[in-house]
């Protein structure tokens, strides 16, 4: 019995040493990205690297545009069904459109774009990055005098950092239109009524709150993403289970972050 | 003759073992030196903390008069540009064509012209023999060509020291032949120190001015080629003869075995 | 890395260059050089005698030169190389492309 508890609390320690660990080594990636990110840049050290940057952009947008464009749509089109069903118990179907354009700014727009991103862009990062750290790559750079943190992570960070808020802006959009096309065309509210409901009911604060969601989902997969990507060990197999963890990693973190995010605006703001 | 690297007393742990025990000794300028062990003998472990890669608990790593084992990581990176390394699996970037990769360096750390750079990668690339391979990516080639583009790119900034790390690793013994012949020419050519690291017997010979053998994180063996043919240490007659029977056995003694199985009775 | 250059004959400018030729000062050299490419110069021959060592990129800028002037029809002439300078060019095997003399005289009867 007293072994039993013994290991217990064994274990429960190393899993703390080990957390304690992982976070001391994501503090260390962070130290770096803002001294080669911020610092460096700006007192003329070492710049950031532009060709790789709109590299990464180019990349992020392209994988991911498409599939935002898809599910957007889709979403908010069910949102319209599912809100019209509600609301036509107390004939207020007229305010499907406001709680469309409302839930996509505020919530649906953020967290299913940051979703998309994780899947498609988080996952492309970490496999990359893991592949480059079991090859050499990483090392090899080090070996050059070129500060990975500075050539690999900088430019991808500041991509998603940047391409997330834009392609939630563009969700936000598609989504409303895919309210609108049920609005109008299957539940038979009138085209100009729906957009003037849609467009009344939105205050800059929803707007603002949305980007600023997006803006803390970009981070939490950067950062999940390049530090498993860069913690990776051994072979292809480690790639692959990275990738998995840093994908399940952000998607979890996305949805509670979104918790908190909301409710700091519900309360705070 | 002048020193361009030396090691003094380094020792590196992990966890409780040292992988590294004390290891001293020097590398004059323009040898090709190989240091060469079994598997776990620490080579690695040494060359990765010679160019920085890691940091040794004690001792230190002068290279050209500085030391690697304890310089802040900016003047590491300063060391950096005097010596080029090639990996063991070439280490290319497979998102940048072969052109790209040997400019690297050259776009990093010099203030040169684009048209510049372009000549002195065609130079680096016809001195490896692939002229005209500019535009490939690195998965389009063969693993010798690959190493032959790691060596051009770790020449790219005219560097004083190279290190190889098991050049002929993962290639048939013609293009491991031909990759040596390469080692050898270049470092002739370019007046470079070149260290290698390896544990395949007939490219150490091959190439090397002078040996260094580690055993279990210790010199036990250093000289000319000759010096090392003729030892009369044990382990090193069994090493370079590739023998099973010596005094490393694969086969624990009988004791050992039992002990492994019952536990101390 | 200093740089002198003068006319020696009628469409003849004769460059000196004098210290080391390596990734800091080649592109000084380089812009030097591209003002006489700019400005068509015909012929030029480049005193190296003054200059003990000359890594990849002063090699490049001499390539560049070259590729230049073949484009207007001019000619270059390099004389004077130290033993380790003319090493340089022997291993790139430019040696064969250059012009090469050994003093200013067989420099400029291989131009006129």
């Amino acid at each position: 019995m007293l072994t039993k508890i013994n290991s217990f609390f064994g274990s429960l320690g190393k899993t703390f040493r080990d957390c304690m660990g992982e976070l001391s080594r994501i503090r260390k990636l962070m130290e770096e990205f803002f001294y080669w990110g911020i610092i460096a840049p700006f007192t003329g050290k070492r710049g950031i690297g532009r060709e790789n940057f709109a590299r990464q952009l180019t990349f992020m947008g392209n994988e991911s545009l498409f599939i935002v464009f898809l599910v957007s749509t889709s979403i908010g089109a069910v949102l319209a069904l599912q809100a019209a069903y509600q609301l036509k118990q107390f004939g207020a179907l007229l305010y499907t459109g406001a709680l469309v354009s409302v839930s996509m700014a505020r919530e649906l727009g953020p967290v299913v774009t940051a979703i998309v991103i994780a899947g498609r862009v988080g996952a492309a990062i970490t496999a990359e990055l893991g592949t480059m750290k079991v090859q050499e790559e990483v090392d090899a750079l080090t070996t050059m005098g070129i500060p990975p943190i500075s050539f690999l992570i900088v430019p991808r960070m500041l991509a998603i950092i940047v391409m997330l808020p834009v392609l939630t802006c563009l969700s936000f959009a598609v989504g409303i239109f895919g309210g609108f096309l049920v609005g109008s065309l299957c539940l038979g509210i009138d085209a100009n009524l729906y957009m003037k409901a849609s467009f009344d009911a939105l205050v800059a604060k929803d707007i603002l709150t949305g980007l600023a969601k997006s803006f803390v989902f970009a981070a939490l997969i950067g950062v999940i993403a390049t530090h498993t990507g860069l913690s990776v060990k051994g072979g292809a197999d480690g790639v692959g289970k990275a990738t998995t963890q840093s994908v399940v990693a952000s998607i979890i973190s996305v949805i509670v972050a979104d918790g908190f995010c909301t409710a700091i605006f519900f309360y705070v703001f | 003759m002048k020193q361009v690297i030396q090691i003094q007393n380094v020792i590196k742990r992990f966890g409780d073992r040292a992988v590294l025990n004390g290891i001293n000794f020097n590398i004059h300028e323009g040898e090709t030196l190989v240091i060469m062990g079994g598997s776990g003998c620490g080579k690695s472990t040494l060359l990765r903390n010679i160019i920085g890669l890691m940091r040794p608990e004690e001792g230190r790593i002068m290279i050209f008069g500085k030391d690697m084992a304890s310089a802040p990581d900016e003047e590491r990176n300063q060391i950096r540009k005097s010596f080029g390394m090639l990996f063991q699996g070439s280490a290319l970037f497979n998102s940048l064509t072969v052109g790209e990769n040997v400019a690297l360096p050259l776009k990093e750390h010099t203030q040169l012209d684009e048209q510049i750079i372009k000549i002195i990668v065609k130079v680096k690339l016809e001195l490896v023999g692939l002229t005209g391979f500019e535009g490939l990516k690195p998965y389009e080639i063969s693993g010798g060509m690959k190493k032959r583009v790691a060596l051009a790119r770790a020449i790219a900034l005219d560097p004083k020291i190279v290190f190889y790390d098991e050049p002929g690793a993962g290639l048939d013994p013609i293009t491991a032949s031909v990759i040596d012949h390469l080692i050898m020419d270049l470092s002739k050519k370019l007046k470079m120190t070149s260290v290698v690291v390896t544990h395949e017997m007939k490219s150490a010979f091959r190439i090397a001015d002078r040996m260094v053998m580690l055993h279990q994180g210790r010199v036990i063996a250093e000289g000319t080629a000759e010096d090392i043919r003729n030892s009369t240490n044990p382990y090193v007659h069994q090493f370079i003869h590739g023998e099973m029977d010596g005094p490393d056995h694969f086969q624990k003694t009988r004791d050992d075995y039992l002990k492994g199985i019952f536990g101390n009775v | 890395m200093k740089v002198q250059i003068r006319e020696v004959q009628t469409e003849v400018k004769a460059a000196l260059f004098e210290g080391d030729l390596d990734f800091h000062s080649s592109p000084e050299v380089r812009s030097e050089l591209s003002k006489l490419a700019d400005s068509q110069t015909k012929k030029i021959i480049i005193d190296l005698k003054k200059v003990s060592y000359i890594d990849s990129s002063g090699l490049a800028t001499f390539v560049e030169l070259f590729q230049r002037m073949k484009r207007y029809g001019g000619e270059l002439v390099l004389f004077n190389l130290t033993q380790g300078v003319r090493s340089v060019f022997e291993i790139a095997k430019l040696d064969s492309v250059f012009r090469l003399a050994g003093s200013e005289q067989e420099a400029l009867s291989l131009v006129s």
